[in-house]
């Protein structure tokens, strides 16, 4: 152990000091810090931000830290009688003990009572919070995460203080896009996934944002409405996803539901989009993808086009991500597609059907190389180049080579078209290393003839193979500069 | 204040000389106050002194220097990317002995980006760390009496006292 000298002690901190401290910790460790000394005992007890959260365990194990919570509370009031002020409550619990969610109710009561907060996070299921919310004046971050099987109603409120709102795991019966336009009129960040409605409700099941301070909006799981309409004169970032990733059999049956949604954009000042999935009825107006810098698109699965091409055709960054072979084949077929301002452009494909066909034949590869050259070939103005790897954890051997094979077959294939110009940089994002992948590297090397930097970003136990391979190449040629980021 | 001049000396607490850029110096906010205020010039006498001890103004500075220039022109994902990893190895620098230096300066300096990172870094030693450890490190003395422990036992008997 290190000697300190005297008059080190974290005792001679100021209040303010310590509790700046306290606000990376959570519940349990300072609540464990409470035993040091008298002077810790107070702070700990009178901390500006609390965490309330037992561990994401298992929701079915009853592991409950409800009584030390209570006890923990029951500290308060005898030290501050009067409301003050918290910057962040979090307040999480899987507890299924009937005796204490009764508790919970009363306690989370008192609690709006007592604290004047900033940012309360609930991740518990409770309906009563939002009568409640109207009373916590200063609140600026909401989050909620309400897993359970009851419909909450969401009364309208008046909270201008609101500036970011989760809202997660809420079925409701109400309209939520109305309610969150007339109860939180400054809100500018809006993000809800997993919002479901009464499937048996006689309104239009429609989803409604018109909040006109909103500039940050990511909508997720939200597949039970059929008609989504946003209208944000301000929006500057757009997450859309519907389907769920990693899963390809959910994919399809996602897909049916996908298809029968309507989404409407108007949001002339939109800079960045990530796509997941797209409809097949997408409506924008023409001001919507005018500014639009960044677009990310990934599980791509529709057949109309005009979406990515109007997207690509506007931005600088393109990203296209777990795009199925038979996708890259249309666009393939559709030599009008121009992406000339594309300046970055990254991809990762998978074989749409590797689930039924796990073996991919020669010709899957030559139709990626296909299609990549004809991207290459169209992005004239590009600069950086990325490849990804494994789209999916579990998906098979063949398929997490997929982009390289296809990519090697490119550079094999097309002996007349030697060079990739303009691109200055190459990048490999990897979750392992395949003989393909070092192939590919090697060509592109070759390539590339403008190139100036390469990066390989990939898991640091592969790093000893990393460095063996690169020094092959090293010997091999040139004066790039080759970067190895490990994670 | 004429712009010519680029670096400013200031004195710390033990009466050692440190040279500063103006443009690190600008992240904190008492210092930023003095640019504003005295006449920081070659000819100038005036010295200020920072009532912070050598060995920690050094890493202060360091802190300075390396994050200004991000601060004053705004930087990339990537240039942010590795600003953070420039931070975990200067935290992780035999920094322990002086951290208690460190958050009382940032503190004192009114600099939120270290005074963020050290508190974070208190944290989490704290994190890994026993009761009697934490003690032993930050040197807290215990002071409850006999009684009060044993009725803290008896309230909290998860928590552990050593």
């Amino acid at each position: 152990m290190m000697e300190v000298e005297a008059g080190c002690s974290l005792s001679n901190l100021p209040d303010e000091v310590l509790q700046h401290i306290f606000s990376f910790l959570n519940i349990r460790n300072i609540a464990r810090l409470r035993v040091l000394s008298r002077r810790f005992h107070t702070l700990c007890t009178t901390s500006p931000s609390l965490f309330f959260c037992e561990r994401p365990l298992n929701p079915r194990l009853c592991n409950c830290s409800c009584p030390h919570v209570f006890n923990f509370m029951n500290t308060l009031p005898q030290h501050r009688p009067h409301a003050f002020k918290i910057n962040l409550l979090c307040f999480s619990s899987y507890c299924k003990i009937d005796e204490h969610r009764s508790l919970h109710d009363e306690w989370i009561n008192k609690l709006f009572q007592t604290f004047q907060v900033d940012e309360l996070y609930l991740y518990y299921h409770l309906p009563s919070i939002f009568k409640s919310l109207s009373r916590f004046h200063s609140l600026k971050v909401l989050k909620l995460k309400m897993r359970g099987l009851i419909w909450v109603k969401l009364p309208v409120m008046k909270l201008a203080s609101l500036e970011t709102l989760y809202m997660q795991h809420v079925e409701t019966e109400d309209s939520v896009g109305e309610w969150v336009s007339q109860s939180f009129p400054s809100l500018k960040s809006l993000f809800l996934s997993y919002i479901k409605v009464a499937m048996n409700s006689t309104k239009e099941l429609e989803l409604t944002i018109r909040s006109s301070c909103l500039e940050v909006l990511s909508m997720d799981q939200c597949c039970a409405f059929k008609v989504v309409r946003i209208t944000t004169e301000n929006l500057r970032a757009l997450t859309y996803g519907i389907c769920f990733p990693g899963h390809c059999h959910h994919h399809y049956d996602m897909a049916k539901k996908d298809d029968e949604i309507f989404v409407e954009i108007s949001a002339p000042n939109l800079q960045s989009l990530f796509w997941k999935g797209a409809p097949t009825r997408l409506c924008y107006d023409e001001r919507t993808f005018k500014n639009l810098h960044v677009a990310t698109i990934t599980h791509l699965r529709f057949q109309n086009l005009n979406l990515l091409i109007q997207l690509f055709e506007a931005v600088r960054w393109a990203r296209l991500l777990h795009i199925d072979t038979d996708m890259l084949k249309d666009i393939y077929g559709k030599p009008s597609i121009s992406f000339g301002n594309v300046r970055h452009f990254e991809i990762c494909v998978y074989q749409c059907f590797y689930y039924y066909n796990p073996c991919p034949k020669e010709e899957d590869y030559d139709n990626v190389g296909d299609v990549l050259f004809t991207f290459l070939k169209r992005l004239s103005n590009l600069e950086t180049l990325t490849f990804v790897s494994d789209p999916f954890h579990d998906s098979k051997a063949e398929a997490k080579e997929y982009i390289f094979k296809g990519a090697v077959k490119m550079c094999e294939k097309r002996t007349k078209w030697k060079e990739i110009r303009g691109v200055k940089k190459l990048k490999f994002k990897l979750r392992s290393i395949y003989h393909s992948m070092i192939l590919l590297i090697g060509m592109l090397k070759t390539h590339c003839v403008e190139l100036e930097e390469m990066t390989l970003i990939y898991p640091s136990c592969y790093h000893e193979l990393i460095a063996f391979y690169l020094n092959c190449l090293e010997s091999a040629s040139s004066a790039l500069s080759i970067n190895c980021v490990s994670v | 204040m004429s712009s010519s001049v680029e670096a400013i000396t200031v004195l710390s607490s033990d009466g050692d000389e440190f040279k500063i850029t103006v443009s690190a110096a600008k992240l904190s906010k008492p210092l930023n106050w003095m640019l504003e205020d005295v006449c920081f010039s070659d000819d100038c006498d005036e010295v200020p002194t920072i009532e912070v001890n050598s060995k920690t103004l050094v890493k202060v500075i360091e802190y300075c220097e390396k994050h200004a220039p991000r601060a004053n022109s705004g930087a990339s994902d990537s240039d942010a990317e590795e600003l953070k990893k420039w931070d975990i190895e200067f935290m992780k620098m035999d920094v322990k002995d002086i951290l208690f230096h460190i958050l009382m300066a940032a503190n004192y300096l009114h600099m939120e980006g270290l005074y963020d990172l050290a508190c974070q870094t208190a944290a989490d030693l704290m994190k890994g760390m026993t009761v009697s450890q934490i003690r032993k490190i930050f040197h807290i003395k215990n002071d409850f009496s006999s009684e009060e422990q044993e009725q803290l036992r008896r309230q909290h008997p998860g928590c552990s006292f050593d």
